[in-house]
């Protein structure tokens, strides 16, 4: 078993929040073509939307975005410049800072919301 | 001290795989490469495992210690910070025996991006004359011994074994930023492949694995942006 | 056009830092910015006249409010367009994402670019249907 490290977990977490954002991405598309239908057809997929399992997926949405958009900005930096690539560990270390604590704030909003 | 060796046994012709255990006595100061030798020597003469100069230097004995790429010459009993050691062969490669893996493949792609000098100019008089910024530019990855251990620890290339794999990209690195070298269009070529370039992910596993301390894959960056602007 | 991966590669990188902030529009816009009953669309490009209509609709059934509220966003043209924009980013770097994905793992001759392809059919399908909702949308019918 090869010994996994701090990027190798990132590079990982960015495949599967990446999925799950374009599964998301599918699944919102055709909720908004509903939107075509009228007020009713809408108003079923809002009602939908406010059950406990998709506020739940939500707020993971939340978090997978967050991460996989930070994550990513972090890539872009560090294959266009050396600076980035000279302080990869600390950029990674603050990615997941960052995107931790605007997961933790923005979820519990979110859960709470109306 | 005491510690208890752990090595990865492969039968040269079926295949069959387990793991020896040796309790042995060493000095935390001993090579990794010391250990499996005198295992070698006086327990199991049958171990098999490449080495060659014993000093870092030729590449040889890359093998996986403790999870991670290392090369035993160069790698202390008390660099590991634990006193049981697990020993197996580089990953994602085909074992032949033991701790042995088939390096064909691995100096095939090498041989892809061109690994030798190609004159950009006519020679001339005397010789080919470079700045210290000039060389400083690819100084860095002219110190790659090709032991596969960065090749070896990366992720894309354990899913997909046509990948070029960091070593090649090292290579090519060494010539493509070299002033006097005139063969980047026939390189690039071969590094703007769905398999070249594009399957780095920059997981830096290969500048952790690296024993020369070569910073891969900030090299590979700096050949991505290259290509992305010749392209 | 190459389609060697340096292009793919590089406008990866491109469309990732415009949705990170597109998706940052989007999500204020439509998700927190304009909750049910907030009606500050004036501001962010909104006839007049359009919004009156659809006050007095939201009016007469409140339960209905979200939907014209959203309505009368998703009919500005000027949301139209960053709608597309969005749609177009969204379904090219999430799907490109599947097919890198795909390269990584897939070396069979044959199902590389089978599965690729699948995935890029698939990523215009979505794309047709997330446009058309967009621009065919008109509040008016309702």
């Amino acid at each position: 078993m090869y010994k996994i490290r701090a990027d190798m977990i990132s590079w990982i977490l960015h495949k599967i929040t990446g999925f799950a954002i374009v599964s998301f991405l599918i699944f919102h598309i055709w909720g908004m073509s509903q939107m075509s239908k009228g007020p009713d057809a809408f108003n079923a997929v809002i009602e939908a939307y406010k059950t406990p399992l998709f506020k739940f997926g939500e707020v993971l949405l939340l978090g997978a975005i967050l991460f996989h958009g930070l994550n990513g900005m972090r890539i872009i930096l560090g294959e266009f410049t050396r600076w980035a690539m000279d302080r990869h560990r600390l950029l990674l270390v603050l990615t997941y800072m960052i995107a931790g604590t605007l997961f933790i704030i923005g979820g519990i909003a979110l859960w709470r919301a109306e | 001290m005491q510690v208890t060796v752990e090595i990865y046994r492969q039968e040269a012709h079926s295949g069959a795989s387990h793991f020896d255990t040796f309790v042995r006595e060493v000095d935390p100061t001993d090579q990794i490469l010391d250990v499996i030798m005198e295992i070698k020597d006086d327990v199991d003469g049958s171990l098999a495992f490449r080495k060659s100069c014993a000093h870092g230097v030729c590449g040889s004995d890359a093998m996986q210690i403790n999870g991670m790429n290392r090369l035993a010459c160069q790698t202390l009993i008390q660099d590991l910070k634990s006193d049981r050691i697990r020993i197996e062969p580089l990953k994602g490669m085909k074992v032949l025996r033991d701790l042995i893996v088939d390096m064909d493949p691995f100096f095939e792609s090498l041989a892809k991006v061109k690994p030798y000098f190609i004159p950009k100019t006519t020679a001339p008089a005397a010789e080919r004359k470079q700045t210290i910024e000039e060389r400083a530019r690819f100084d860095d990855t002219t110190k790659c011994i090709m032991c596969a251990a960065c090749t070896t620890s990366c992720p894309s290339f354990w899913s997909n074994d046509n990948y070029l794999g960091p070593a090649t990209l090292v290579k090519a690195h060494r010539f493509i930023f070299d002033s006097r070298d005139g063969g980047d269009r026939e390189r690039l070529e071969v590094l703007d492949d769905r398999d070249g370039l594009w399957r780095c992910h920059s997981i830096y596993n290969c500048t952790d694995a690296c024993p020369r301390d070569i910073e891969i894959t900030k090299a590979i960056g700096d050949l991505k942006r290259y290509t992305v602007a010749q392209r | 056009m190459s389609s060697r991966g340096s292009k793919g590669w590089l406008l990866q990188r491109i469309s990732g830092a415009l949705l990170f902030i597109t998706l940052g529009v989007h999500f204020y816009i439509y998700h927190y910015f304009m909750g049910p009953g907030m009606w500050g669309f004036e501001s962010i490009g909104y006839g007049a006249n359009d919004l009156e209509t659809l006050r007095l609709m939201a009016e007469s059934d409140p339960t209905q409010a979200r939907f014209y509220a959203l309505a009368s966003l998703f009919a500005a043209p000027v949301w139209k367009v960053f709608d597309i924009l969005f749609i177009t980013l969204g379904c090219y770097h999430g799907f490109y994402g599947i097919v890198a994905n795909i390269e990584d793992m897939v070396t069979h001759p044959t199902w590389r670019p089978v599965l690729s392809w699948l995935t890029y059919f698939a990523a215009f399908i979505l794309w047709v249907m997330g446009v058309v909702t967009v621009i065919s949308f008109n509040p008016q019918l309702f």
